[in-house]
């Protein structure tokens, strides 16, 4: 969900603006490399 | 959580009526803090009167500045361009708090009536006067790094844990009341209290009185001010030390200044010492360490927190340096 709100809410899209906008889902929920690379990739930033 | 009732709210004047006859009846809007206390048995209100049905959500810029109603998230508040624009130093405190889902439902008027996030006033095991008046201090004496340098009394060194609080006082912001006897207004430097001898009193409000809004207003400062949070880890973390600086610098001198601190004393702080340094000075490095070293006069540590008084005067250094531009 908070993905999803990243991109709907047009926040940036770098890898650190990812990683606090995805800020309080704790542990393995949060902001894992993978899953920064999954929000990027579905922001079209990275293939 | 012990058992409580749950009353929505369709109209001030009856949410008021009902808190007032019960002096443990709470108000509750985004519940990110009164819920959290319910669980930890720190509050247990016979009663939480939802007031998120009232009309106090609009953020209204007009001719001096922005009215933000109390039931405002901070999610919206920091997305407002009008806050952005004119007030970057509330933006960016808000952005700074927290993280993004907490911000979608926390609201202002529960942001600045948030209670301290001291441990021991969160665990009635533990002594606290704030909590159980009469008990004694735990953190004076006890694990007190994160408690505070200056303001604090014999009976209480906790902290105020909102970024926004700090931000609002460098923006001379002014807090609407709604209470018995009708509206009134508080400048936003006089809605806290001190802990003194009665640390369990937090602000200047009744019990059933409401905050309604809070108005922050225009200036050259206001524009052009900045946050600063230092913390143990990047994001989702309370500040160990913070500061609010808004600098009007004109021709290379500094018309007005505000510097206000977070993370350092019971209340959201304001260093008007440091303004004082700043007020009519060039707009140099070694003002701002002048500024700075103001800021910092009169604290003093507990043990554990003894680095926040160094900690001040460099974030203030630094954080001058960034509302002035030459960071």
């Amino acid at each position: 969900m908070s993905a999803v709100a990243v991109l709907a809410e047009k926040r940036p899209t770098d890898e650190a603006s990812v990683r606090e906008w995805m800020s309080g889902n704790i542990c393995r929920c949060g902001a894992y490399p993978n899953i920064v690379a999954a929000v990027r990739a579905a922001a079209g930033v990275v293939s | 959580v012990n058992p409580f009732r749950y009353a929505q709210a369709r109209d001030l004047a009856s949410a008021m009526t009902t808190v007032r006859a019960d002096p443990r009846a709470r108000y509750v809007a985004g519940g990110t803090n009164v819920i959290d206390l319910m669980k930890e048995y720190v509050e247990r209100p016979s009663v939480l009167v939802d007031i998120n049905a009232l009309p106090m959500a609009a953020i209204e810029p007009h001719a001096d500045g922005v009215r933000i109603g109390a039931l405002a998230r901070m999610s919206d508040v920091a997305d407002h361009p009008a806050i952005a624009r004119g007030f970057p130093v509330v933006a960016q405190a808000l952005l700074a708090s927290a993280s993004p889902q907490l911000r979608n439902m926390a609201s202002i008027g529960g942001n600045v009536m948030q209670r301290t996030r001291c441990a021991y006033f969160r665990d009635v095991a533990q002594p606290c006067n704030k909590r159980a008046p009469g008990t004694g201090c735990s953190a004076i004496g006890g694990d007190n790094r994160r408690h505070a340098v200056i303001g604090g009394s014999d009976h209480c060194i906790c902290t105020h844990a909102s970024d926004l609080a700090v931000a609002l006082l460098a923006v001379d912001a002014v807090v609407h009341v709604r209470g018995a006897a009708g509206d009134r207004t508080v400048p936003f430097e006089h809605f806290y209290l001190l802990p003194g001898s009665t640390p369990q009193r937090e602000t200047v409000l009744q019990h059933g009185e409401l905050v309604t809004a809070v108005d922050v207003r225009a200036s050259d400062h206001a524009a052009h001010s900045s946050y600063l949070k230092v913390r143990d880890r990047a994001s989702y973390e309370f500040a160990l030390v913070s500061v609010a600086a808004a600098l009007d610098v004109h021709a290379g001198r500094v018309r007005a200044a505000r510097v206000a601190l977070g993370g350092v004393a019971p209340v959201p702080w304001r260093a008007h010492d440091a303004e004082r340094v700043l007020a009519g000075a060039p707009a140099t490095a070694a003002t701002f360490a002048a500024a700075a070293a103001a800021a910092a006069r009169g604290m003093r540590g507990y043990g554990q927190n003894d680095f926040k008084v160094a900690l001040t005067r460099r974030a203030v250094a630094r954080a001058l340096a960034q509302a002035g531009g030459i960071a």
